[in-house]
């Protein structure tokens, strides 16, 4: 019996050690991915900008309350350096407008990003994007027929498509529309022949556009024209927006290390500080910061971490 | 706990009770949790100068949790109370209350607002209180004795850099009166730039198709960019379509009276609304255009001449900047364009009861007027000089603002300010700019002294006086002491123009 049964444990205990020893090679293997993986996700970049993702727009809480307080009656001409954000703000105006409960307006809110429009292509982009955002927030209002605006689609074909437009919406709504023309980009009809822009700027002086309304962004507008000036100079009430404020700063930058590192004592006010509060500033000195800290084998983030960032870059 | 019960009920039997004399549905008063005053009306919540926007659903699902503080509300009962016509996942509320503690700055671990009970629901732990009747939670303004002048939530009513007509408009009843009820035909509304020449059209547009007994159809023609026949001709057709409706309703189909030619359009139109005894009132802006159109073709203009001073059926009425003298000096024919529609009816400053309408904006209603002193609308008004667009600039900057003194300044420092001083200067004669810069440097000065100073120019001085005041740029007050209309054209002035002897 005895000597049956230690034949028959032998190769027993050889089928525990290969699994035993396979166990341990998928293991590894697994450990190694994992921290593969965990490595990747810590040294990735930081969360995009917040067009891309709305949980990461904090502060311009005074900003936007301006904004909206002022579309009733009035355009807005956003400017500020890259990366302040403009783009973000757009989009946050618009996600608002969606939700806003106004007494006596009913706003649709219209994103158009005219940078790198050619000039050919402005009203049948203007055109393309209106008829499509009005056709998605109110079915039945409008035909979604991107792409079929050609060259000859001018700022006539944009004014008729306007005027049916608001129309369409005016029947679906006992309040007064608001058609907000949010305009990313619209320094880039200083590109454009002169008379192309006054052909965009007419479109406020016919009636359809007590219905109209634009936010507009950009780097700058020009306003110096050949004649008595360019037909903007007065028609947007401007806004120049600057940083964030130190509060602000933190959650932004709380919100992007959340997870990954620890910010250790005066981290953010030197990186408020190094960026003058620019959100898009903040975001790739984050990424920046991560990535070193990490390949350091570090955990914290230090003052000292800005700082030779900072050598780095030369700021 | 129990003194924090009665308190939460206390609170929220108010909001309650407001809200059924109200007649709403829900909680809208506001109330504040640990520090923060919620707004529910607003999607608001402040703690001091920090302000947040949340989502109309995250609030309402605050409001539920802040009517049953301190009571366990399960996901069920949240679905009901906010979604109740809705089949929404757990995920909704779970983002939702994620929200809300982002918002709060609260820890789901540690927490101070919402507790989270296992496999039962959530918990509003928070002390909830009735909102002081103060609910404004800014800090103090620089002066103090001056009342904030702010409104966050309301629409301001004041528009800038858009037209206006109906009852955003003000003043003008006796240029108003000339043009549609006086004897001429052909008229030129002449006025420096944002003093109101678009917005006096559109009025006109909207009171002469609001009172058919006038027999006009009105047809509002922006010239602006028609610098070739072809563009002339293509925004008389846009000027057409966007009248449409109007001319339905005079009988008049647009398609009928679409031409290859622009006269001839214009010629069924006034021949078809004559059947219907009617009158063309043809409202044409921008018409400095009509300058680099002269020169590409000048047989245009004589055409259009013709065309707006048929005796048949039509009142011209044309506005622009005084640019468009020049079509008068134009060579090269016996009747330059602008014979017949001059003299010019002048569009200067607004008389002072018409600055003082719309600076409180009377033809609103009492409750979305903005709230200023007299005293308040008194130095707006001077500061401006009775300018419209200046008058809404100020007055909308000193709502952004909450205070007068700050947004004195910032209009004076903006740029678009500048930049319409300056395009009006550009536009005067000589002399009319040596006695600006002079006024600007000696305020209150006198005929006699302006002419003394200016001796060489002294016998055309009283024309210039004249054409300043009937500008706008220039004012008597008191009797042969004069300045420069407006404040901010003064400052301009001072460091821009030049010196005064210049």
């Amino acid at each position: 019996m005895k000597r049956r049964s230690s034949h028959l444990k032998a190769p027993a205990r050889a089928g525990t050690a290969a699994l035993i020893g396979a166990a341990r090679a998928v293991g590894k293997s697994l450990t190694r991915r994992f921290r593969a993986s965990l490595d990747r996700w810590r040294e990735a970049d930081v969360r995009g900008p917040p067009e891309c993702d709305p949980s990461l727009f904090v502060g311009r809480e005074q900003l936007i309350a301006r904004v909206l307080s002022t579309i009733h009656n009035n355009s807005i001409l956003l400017t500020g350096d890259s990366g302040i954000g403009k783009t973000s703000i757009l989009r946050e105006i618009e996600r608002r407008l969606r939700s806003i409960d106004d007494p006596a307006y009913r706003f649709f809110p219209v994103y158009i990003d005219l940078e790198s429009t050619p000039e050919d292509r402005l009203f049948a982009t203007a055109g393309d994007a209106v008829l499509h955002e009005v056709a998605r927030l109110c079915p039945g209002s409008a035909r979604d027929d991107r792409g079929s605006r050609g060259a000859d689609y001018d700022h006539r074909g944009l004014a008729a498509d306007l005027r049916r437009t608001v129309r369409a919406l005016g029947a679906t709504s006992s309040k007064m529309v608001r058609l907000v023309l949010l305009v990313d980009g619209i320094d880039e009809v200083d590109n454009y022949h002169q008379r192309t822009t006054q052909k965009l700027r007419s479109l406020f002086m016919a009636s359809v556009a007590e219905n109209l309304v634009m936010v507009a962004s950009g780097s700058e507008i020009s306003r110096e024209w050949e004649r008595e000036g360019s037909p903007w100079y007065n028609f947007f009430e401007e806004i120049k927006l600057t940083g964030l404020r130190r509060d602000d700063v933190e959650r932004l930058v709380a919100f992007l290390v959340r997870g990954r590192m620890k910010l250790g004592e005066g981290v953010v006010e030197r990186i408020a500080a190094t960026t003058d509060g620019n959100p898009g500033l903040i975001r790739s000195h984050c990424r920046a910061l991560l990535r070193r800290s990490h390949r350091q084998g570090r955990r914290t983030l230090t003052v000292a971490d800005v700082d030779a960032l900072d050598r780095h870059h030369g700021t | 706990m129990r003194r924090f019960q009665a308190r939460s009920e206390s609170a929220i039997k108010s909001t309650t009770m407001e809200n059924s004399q109200a007649g709403e549905g829900s909680l809208t008063a506001d109330f504040k949790i640990g520090g923060w005053l919620v707004q529910p009306r607003l999607n608001r919540l402040s703690r001091g100068e920090q302000v947040l926007q949340i989502e109309p659903k995250m609030m309402d699902v605050l409001v539920y949790l802040a009517h049953n503080a301190g009571e366990v509300v399960s996901k069920n009962d949240i679905t009901d109370a906010v979604w109740p016509d809705l089949f929404i996942t757990e995920s909704v509320i779970s983002r939702a209350i994620a929200g809300l503690r982002r918002a709060l700055e609260d820890d789901a671990r540690n927490p101070r607002f919402i507790e989270t009970i296992l496999k039962r629901g959530y918990r509003l732990i928070a002390e909830v209180l009735p909102a002081p009747e103060v609910t404004d939670t800014r800090p103090p303004r620089a002066q103090p004795t001056q009342p904030d002048l702010r409104r966050d939530a309301a629409p301001v009513p004041f528009v800038v850099g858009q037209w206006v007509r109906g009852k955003r408009f003000y003043g003008r009843a006796g240029q108003i009166a000339e043009i549609l009820e006086g004897n001429r035909n052909w008229l030129w509304v002449l006025g420096t730039r944002r003093i109101g020449k678009t917005s006096l059209l559109k009025q006109l547009e909207s009171l002469a198709a609001a009172s058919p007994e006038l027999g006009f159809v009105p047809l509002f023609w922006d010239l602006q960019g028609a610098d070739t026949p072809e563009d002339l001709h293509a925004d008389f057709g846009e000027a057409l379509l966007d009248a449409e409706q109007r001319l339905e309703d005079a009988g008049i189909r647009v398609a009928e009276i679409r031409a290859d030619d622009l006269f001839e359009s214009l010629g069924r139109l006034r021949r078809q609304l004559s059947a219907n005894n009617l009158r063309l009132l043809l409202l044409c802006d921008e018409v400095e255009e009509l300058i680099q159109l002269n020169r590409k073709d000048p047989a245009v203009l004589r055409k259009l001449r013709r065309a707006m001073q048929s005796q048949e059926a039509v009142r011209s009425v044309l506005a622009s900047s005084s640019r468009l003298w020049q079509l008068a000096e134009a060579g090269g024919d016996t009747s330059p364009f602008l014979d017949g529609f001059t003299p010019p009816l002048y569009l200067g400053s607004l008389d002072d009861d018409e600055a003082r309408a719309l600076i409180r904006q009377e033809a609103l209603p009492a409750d979305v007027r903005p709230e200023f002193t007299d005293e308040q609308i008194e130095r707006i008004r001077t500061s401006c000089g009775n300018h419209p667009y200046l008058i809404q600039l100020l007055c909308r900057r000193t709502l952004d603002e909450g205070d007068l003194d700050r947004a004195i300044e910032g209009v004076a420092a903006d740029r678009a300010v500048s930049f319409f001083c300056a395009v009006d200067f550009d536009l005067l004669g000589e002399e009319e700019r040596a006695v600006l810069r002079l006024l600007a440097a000696h305020p209150g000065a006198s005929a006699s002294s302006i002419a003394s100073r200016l001796s060489e120019r002294a016998d055309t001085l009283p024309a210039s006086l004249e054409s300043l005041q009937r500008l706008g740029l220039m004012r008597e007050h008191p009797a042969d002491a004069f300045r420069v209309a407006n404040e901010f054209l003064r400052r301009w002035l001072l460091t821009e123009a030049g010196p005064p002897d210049r």
